[in-house]
């Protein structure tokens, strides 16, 4: 009874220290993206806000501020064209990849597992060429074109495990209704996986929002950046100047990917954990 | 006549053999072909542009020069020892740390606990912030003046005088590590978590009656069934980490001087700072040849999961 008393205490403690540990930081940015800035810039730093207030928020948004809203739009269209494509053709693939057997199919398998170790630095001056030689630099189809390489590998393992949670007797009834294979897919076993299709394109989406490095290199002006390079600049600018106005725009890049994360994390855990787990 | 007679067989039955899987092949054509263009072939065009004199300004049209990159590189480069030092400090200081934080938290979190679906939730959440806002986070509470880290240290006495984490060669280390040991210790628990489900519960009720608890049932229960899934975990964290440039980016970008360059940060800086496309992807060859025998063992480790599930 009292050890497992003392396990309870141990336990309840280490999650309170982990949890704080994750969630510190982050309470940190919030609050103080809260705060005018005499509140900021003080050698007594402070958890408690004492004038709040919404005038970083402004800052970030408004015209006469960092008027982040043009990023914002590239950003959620070029996420937003990244999920549309990834879905199209992550459902396709993952598809054939669940219910067919056909020469090639563990290559294959193994190359989509594999692609992640390549992503970044090994790529980027290889990426640069190829965008440069299709006249992309600096445009959101470029950006789009790249971050499909991101996406594409693990949502076709996500949709596979999805259409892999069907039973095989739907498409066998649907063949024998006299819908041929595309049509068993297409309007049989599609609909099925609506709900992880949905979890797939936002995990796309949420991915190349988050990304840094390619939009970094490839792209050069309000053309085509996204709120990542707009945070970055906002760092290089005011970096000694503006804190409170830095964190309200990181505030307001991180909400709505934590948002679609909080919302879709049940349906893709599973999904992520098996696909790099099990092959 | 009947030379030709073989391949046009072949070439029929491997007309057959398509025609017979067309339903897959044609799902996965436009799929394949991106991935041809757009992962295969940067990874081999990289190799060749290694072996270039490609420069953003000097030379747009990359002419061979042989391994002249390479020799320069690991002949004449002052600063390359130090970097590819720090490459294996940062991969396995960082998937150290991650591992340990990460094995720490899946035992907690596979607990039967109230709650436990939410704390999972809110542990995932550094991994899904962007890794700029990682940067602002920190930065900030490592800053030299108003620093929360700096502020905290100073009133329990262990320093003196505040310091510049990111800016000072002895700190700058430390303080990437533990940053990047917030952001990455989630997907490792994750994964970690994953593992420990898979390990029945008749087994801990069987050591349970054999007495054994706590440490011993982790020690001799737990780790060895866990080994495999923690294998693979750490194989993966070792080659993101190698490749990852962001995390270090943004917070010093590899600075001071060339304190935390890696090879990752090494390509970026020589290729978009310097303009060394050529050089540049040097680096980058010698880094990826790095990754392949990485991704071998990871092959091998796979294989032989298959052999004995």
């Amino acid at each position: 009874m009292t050890r497992r008393r003392l396990q309870l205490v141990g336990l309840w403690s280490g999650l309170l220290l982990v949890m704080a540990f994750t969630l510190l930081p982050y309470a940190w940015l919030v609050i103080s993206s809260f705060k005018p800035s005499v509140e900021i810039f003080t050698q007594t730093p402070s958890w408690r806000i004492h004038e709040f207030s919404w005038r970083n928020y402004q800052w970030a948004l408004g015209p006469t501020g960092a008027d982040l809203g043009v990023y914002f739009w590239n950003t959620i269209v070029a996420a937003g064209s990244t999920a549309i494509l990834t879905a199209i053709l992550a459902s396709m693939a993952g598809y054939a990849m669940a219910r067919y057997a056909f020469p090639g199919r563990r290559i294959l398998a193994m190359a989509l597992l594999l692609s992640p170790m390549f992503q970044g630095p090994p790529v980027m001056i290889p990426f640069y060429r190829i965008l440069s030689a299709l006249r992309l630099l600096n445009t959101i189809p470029g950006l789009v074109l790249v971050y499909l390489s991101l996406t594409l590998p693990i949502c076709i393992w996500l949709m596979a495990g999805f259409f892999r949670g069907l039973p095989r007797e739907l498409e066998e009834a649907a063949l024998v209704d006299g819908c041929g294979p595309y049509g068993a897919f297409a309007r049989i076993l599609l609909p099925l996986t609506l709900p992880g299709l949905a979890a797939t394109s936002l995990y796309a989406f949420v991915v190349a929002w988050n990304d840094y490095q390619y939009a970094l290199i490839l792209t050069s002006s309000t053309n085509a950046k996204t709120i990542q390079m707009g945070l970055a600049e906002l760092m290089t600018f005011f970096g000694q100047t503006n804190w409170g106005g830095i964190m309200a725009s990181g505030v307001l890049t991180t909400l709505p990917v934590v948002l679609i994360f909080m919302f879709i994390q049940r349906a893709l855990v599973q999904g992520i954990t098996a696909g790099a787990l099990k092959s | 006549m009947t030379a030709v007679r073989p391949t046009e067989r072949m070439r029929w039955r491997f007309g057959a053999q398509v025609w017979k899987h067309r339903v897959p092949y044609l799902l996965l054509l436009p799929s394949v072909l991106y991935l041809a263009g757009f992962t295969l072939y940067p990874i081999l065009n990289v190799f060749y542009l290694s072996v270039t004199d490609l420069h953003l300004v000097k030379s747009l049209v990359p002419h061979f020069v042989g391994l002249r990159n390479y020799v320069e590189l690991l002949r004449d480069d002052a600063d390359f020892r130090g970097i590819f030092v720090n490459t294996l400090v940062w991969t396995f200081g960082s998937t150290a740390l991650q591992f340990l934080l990460g094995l720490g938290t899946s035992l907690i979190l596979n607990a039967k606990l109230p709650g436990r679906a939410f704390w999972r939730g809110i542990m995932l959440v550094p991994w899904v912030t962007p890794i700029i806002v990682v940067g602002i986070i920190w930065r900030w509470i490592y800053d030299g003046n108003y620093g929360l880290l700096n502020y905290y240290l100073q009133q329990s006495g262990l320093i003196d005088r505040y310091v510049v984490w990111l800016a000072d060669g002895r700190t700058v280390w430390p303080a990437l590590l533990l940053a990047s040991t917030w952001k990455g210790y989630p997907y490792m628990c994750l994964m970690l978590l994953a593992g420990l489900q898979t390990i029945p519960n008749e087994i801990y009720e069987a050591a349970d009656v054999d007495g054994a608890s706590g440490v011993r049932r982790f020690w001799y229960v737990t780790l060895p069934l866990l080994k495999p899934v923690a294998g693979i975990v750490t194989l993966v964290a070792l080659v993101l980490t190698w490749n990852n440039f962001q995390m270090i980016w943004v917070l010093t970008e590899g600075g001071p001087a060339y304190a935390t360059s890696v090879l990752a940060t090494y390509v970026f800086t020589k290729g978009f700072v310097f303009f060394q496309l050529g050089s540049g992807s040097a680096v980058a060859g010698i880094s990826t040849l790095v990754v392949l025998l990485l991704c071998l063992a990871y092959g091998r480790v796979l294989r032989i999961e298959e052999r004995n599930p």
